[in-house]
């Protein structure tokens, strides 16, 4: 998958997610899809270039959404890098490793977002939020996922199999 | 397991605290946005009036695929509520035609105090291709005699000949066998307003025995007569459209149009 074709995608997921995806709710909450796009990008592509790759998703999702600027970039970023170290550990990328760390990492995304957006606004927050959109959105992202990154996996393999080095090592 | 350089962590550092900055500038600017936003606004002002036509020229095509299956449903019932205030809006449109003829009535009552009249339903109207007749929902319990006139306000509708309890039948004035006498309001003219078996379709009937000398000419008025009559006087009938010599030669006959429209009669009025 070269740089150019992730780059498009990028800007093809942030857009259906501002435009269309922001209609679809499942079990009350709006699907992440930018968050899973880069969160498989991060998993399949373990490089220091996804970490690049997902602060930029973040500065765009910061431009073209009403968020603080530079809270999704900077949680984009960290996610990422954690993201890539953690999965350094494991052995292979098979579903049952990769869904429970988009769980984890879903969560926390979730968790830390909602957290600083009541900070910047000098609200009070409200744990409540744990329940009603953590924890569901958590649920839903990682029902995003696992097709998501089953294609992208696919995608990558092909690319592979046809002989193009794209991956830049560290 | 996989790491990355030292040097990949103080960027990551580096960015970091530089988008701190840029967070903690964008936070604490109040009404005035600062230099930072401002020019990342300004440079990105082209990608979101980019994205923002994207979404404004797609969101509704495609809302609609997406609220396909809630449109159906709703278009249902969208559906039965314009059939409900269709049917509501006849209602209102035959009321208001109602109270209109109502209302005329009423005024033309007022004008003719002269007459005892009394506002009658019609029940039927039994007109066929031989017959013109009506049945109205008043009879001898409410005081309906034989030879009353029943009027509306376009004019005379014709003349009750039999009556019941409850009803009445009425000959209506292009019937074959009416017969009243007339005037012409502008000359006084007298003649004989009698039904005519080719001219009843067309809501028409003959003002017969004219005198030759008549001075009466298309569009006047014809009214009940004064005198030699059963019915009271000045009712009006009709106007006239066609004036022709009798075969005698010593007589006209006019050609007298009603104004009243006898295949809808619902409301008259009845009296003497």
């Amino acid at each position: 998958m070269g740089l150019k074709f992730k780059a498009f995608l990028m800007l093809a997921v942030v857009l259906l997610q501002v435009t269309v995806l922001s209609h679809f709710t499942l079990f009350g909450v709006i699907p992440n899809c930018v968050f899973v796009f880069v969160l498989a990008l991060c998993i399949i592509n373990d490089n220091a270039e996804s970490v690049v790759f997902a602060t930029v998703t973040g500065l765009m999702v910061d431009m073209l959404t009403g968020a603080q600027f530079g809270l999704n970039t900077l949680l984009y970023m960290y996610i990422a890098i954690g993201v890539i170290v953690v999965i350094s550990f494991a052995y292979q990328k098979s579903i049952k490793i990769v869904v429970p760390m988009c769980l984890c990492a879903s969560f926390m995304y979730e968790l830390i977002f909602g957290i600083l957006s009541f900070l910047f606004r000098g609200a009070a927050i409200s744990f409540g939020v744990i329940f009603s959109v953590v924890i569901p959105a958590c649920a839903v992202n990682t029902l995003v996922f696992i097709p998501v990154y089953v294609i992208l996996s696919r995608l990558r393999f092909e690319k592979k199999r046809k002989g193009i080095k794209y991956e830049r090592q560290i | 397991m996989k790491k990355f350089s030292k040097n990949f962590y103080i960027k990551v550092a580096i960015v970091s605290v530089v988008i701190l900055l840029v967070m903690a500038i964008s936070t604490l600017s109040i009404g005035r946005a600062d230099i930072l936003s401002d020019v990342t606004n300004i440079v990105l002002q082209p990608v979101k009036k980019c994205v923002s036509f994207v979404y404004d020229k797609t969101s509704g095509v495609i809302e609609s695929f997406i609220k396909a299956g809630s449109y159906a449903e709703e278009n249902e019932l969208l559906k039965a509520r314009i059939a409900i205030l269709e049917s509501d809006y006849s209602d209102i449109e035959a009321y208001k035609a109602e109270n209109e003829r109502l209302l005329a009535l009423l005024n033309m009552k007022s004008s003719m105090p002269q007459l005892n009249l009394q506002g009658a339903s019609v029940i039927s109207i039994e007109s066929d291709n031989w017959y013109n007749v009506i049945t109205i929902d008043k009879g001898i319990g409410m005081g309906v005699k034989v030879n009353d006139v029943v009027i509306t306000a376009q004019g005379l509708v014709g003349t009750v000949y039999e009556v019941g309890t409850t009803w009445a039948k009425v000959r209506e004035i292009i019937d074959m066998e009416s017969s009243i006498s007339a005037v012409c309001a502008r000359t006084g003219d007298r003649g004989v307003i009698e039904g005519d078996f080719n001219l009843a379709q067309s809501g028409r009937c003959k003002l017969n025995y004219l005198p030759k000398n008549a001075n009466v000419v298309i569009g006047d008025r014809i009214e009940i007569s004064d005198t030699g009559s059963i019915y009271p006087k000045g009712v009006y009938i009709g106007k006239i459209v066609e004036i022709h010599d009798d075969d005698d030669g010593l007589t006209l006959t006019a050609i007298v149009e009603s104004e009243v429209n006898f295949n809808s009669l619902s409301e008259v009025l009845v009296g003497r």
